[in-house]
């Protein structure tokens, strides 16, 4: 295990408690309209600040790309909660996800020269597949009330943080768990409170979490992890959509919860299959990382 | 015949001149820093009980340019640009993880530099060069002493520790030793 006792309980252990306490008292204190579509995206993205600032792992001004990540997950609660009001129209949706994830990127694309592709490209590319993955995530929002979501994303954010510590950085493995937490608490909490089984607005900031990790894991990794592992992972919730929609849509009882939990956990392995051939466990495990 | 033996005489003494300045040329003004003469080593060590650290990690930059400029025989001033990315331990998963935003943060910070602002000779062949370390966003003064000759080349060594937390590196201060054992080594 890479990680200290301090990194778990502050990375972990508190973003969970939080994640967990947010959800249930937001949607236990604001009036039911209100609550239902901010709860679960500040349950989200607030358990990741504590995680994030807990552990000291950024400064305030950011000092470089990936320290804007909580800045723009805090802005990206706000976004998801309002497009979650039920008077949006898919284009305005559409509009609003779209300025905010450009907004985004050019705080969390990297100005280096050498980036590839060039930083313009790399900003339309990243902000299309925000929208893209928002967009598609809202179906299972609306259609999937339960565990089973928001068990998936804690499995995607799992992946994330995996491939984050794999890539060689520990620093971007603590972000992965930070998120991991909340993602769990949300989860528990999910289980245990039916009133908070509906997670209306998390998708955007999950989105906004999921390629804005996988990008930074990506650009400021040297290992021989190739692009193809860190694309895969913010896809790996949309497996739950082949059993809403399509041929495993006919499946009832206890064959679709496997599905359901299986789907995305195949794209999740595929994800860690290929991360882990390319850039296998060394023989100095991970003594070898200091 | 006596033309060319006067021939051979003046050639030999161009071929001495040459040579003599060639000599001189090392000992006096610039002399340019590349990795074909000059080494730049660290030592990390692990926060353990058992000190020196046994499984302390040994690396080095691979590409660095700079100069030293020598005055009457002293060493007058040094400068030194490393790029951070050639660092080599030797494995290559703690490469990868010095290179990350841990560390050096090659990618945001690709260079680390050193410009002396002070040189005091304390005696013959020994100095104290202080200057200004810039290492990822920070800029600090440090002071090292060297060893150094010019008789026929310049040969420094120093050895010294730098705080690497003083320099915003902050990542494992639980597990890495905050002090990192620095050698240069130019020429010899």
């Amino acid at each position: 295990m890479p990680f200290t006792q301090n990194d778990l309980i502050y990375g972990l252990g508190v973003p969970l408690v939080a994640g967990l306490l947010l959800l249930m008292n937001l949607r236990w204190m604001l009036p039911q309209s209100i609550g239902r579509r901010y709860a679960p995206a500040v349950a989200f993205t607030g358990a990741f600040q504590i995680g994030y600032w807990s552990l000291k792992l950024g400064t305030l001004i950011p000092e470089g790309h990936w320290q804007w990540l909580p800045h723009c997950l805090a802005v990206a609660a706000i976004v998801g909660a309002i497009s979650a009001s039920s008077d949006l129209t898919l284009l305005d949706r559409f509009l609003l996800y779209a300025i905010a994830a450009a907004g985004m990127s050019f705080l969390l694309i990297p100005t280096w020269e050498e980036l590839a592709p060039p930083r313009p490209q790399y900003i339309m590319i990243w902000s299309g597949t925000v929208v893209a993955l928002t967009l598609l995530l809202h179906p299972l929002v609306k259609n999937l009330p339960g565990v089973i979501l928001p068990w998936t994303f804690f499995a995607t954010s799992m992946t994330a943080a995996v491939i984050l510590t794999h890539s060689g950085s520990l620093l971007f493995g603590q972000i992965g768990i930070a998120a991991m937490g909340g993602l769990l608490g949300i989860t528990l909490v999910s289980a245990i409170d039916r009133n908070c089984r509906s997670l209306d607005g998390i998708e955007f900031p999950i989105a906004v979490y999921l390629c804005s990790v996988m990008m930074i894991g990506h650009v400021n990794s040297f290992s021989n992890i190739p692009v193809s592992a860190y694309a895969i992972v913010p896809f790996a919730p949309l497996g739950l959509t082949l059993s809403l929609f399509g041929p495993l849509a006919t499946l009832k009882g206890r064959s679709l919860v496997i599905a359901q939990l299986l789907l995305p956990l195949i794209i999740c392995a595929t994800a860690l299959g290929i991360a882990f051939w390319f850039e296998p466990l060394s023989s100095g495990g991970e003594e070898a990382l200091y | 015949m006596l033309f060319w033996q006067e021939s051979r005489i003046c050639l030999g003494c161009l071929i001495l001149l040459l040579a003599s300045a060639g000599s001189l040329q090392a000992a006096e003004g610039a002399v340019q820093l590349s990795p074909a003469n000059t080494k730049v080593q660290f030592v990390g060590s692990h926060v353990v009980p058992q000190k020196p650290d046994p499984n302390e990690r040994h690396g080095e930059f691979k590409k660095l340019n700079g100069t030293a400029v020598l005055t009457d025989g002293k060493l007058n001033s040094l400068e030194l640009t490393i790029e951070t990315s050639s660092l080599a331990s030797g494995i290559d998963k703690l490469d990868a993880h010095l290179k990350s935003p841990d560390f050096f943060n090659v990618r945001q910070y690709p260079r680390a530099t050193f410009r002396s602002t002070k040189i005091e000779t304390t005696e013959p062949g020994k100095a104290k060069v202080t200057g200004n370390f810039t290492l990822l966003k920070e800029t600090k003064p440090i002071s090292f002493d060297v060893s150094y000759s010019t008789s026929d080349s310049l040969k420094l060594t120093a050895k010294f520790t730098v705080d690497r937390s003083k320099f915003g590196m902050n990542y494992g201060i639980d597990k890495v030793e905050k002090d990192v054992e620095l050698t240069v080594a130019i020429g010899g």
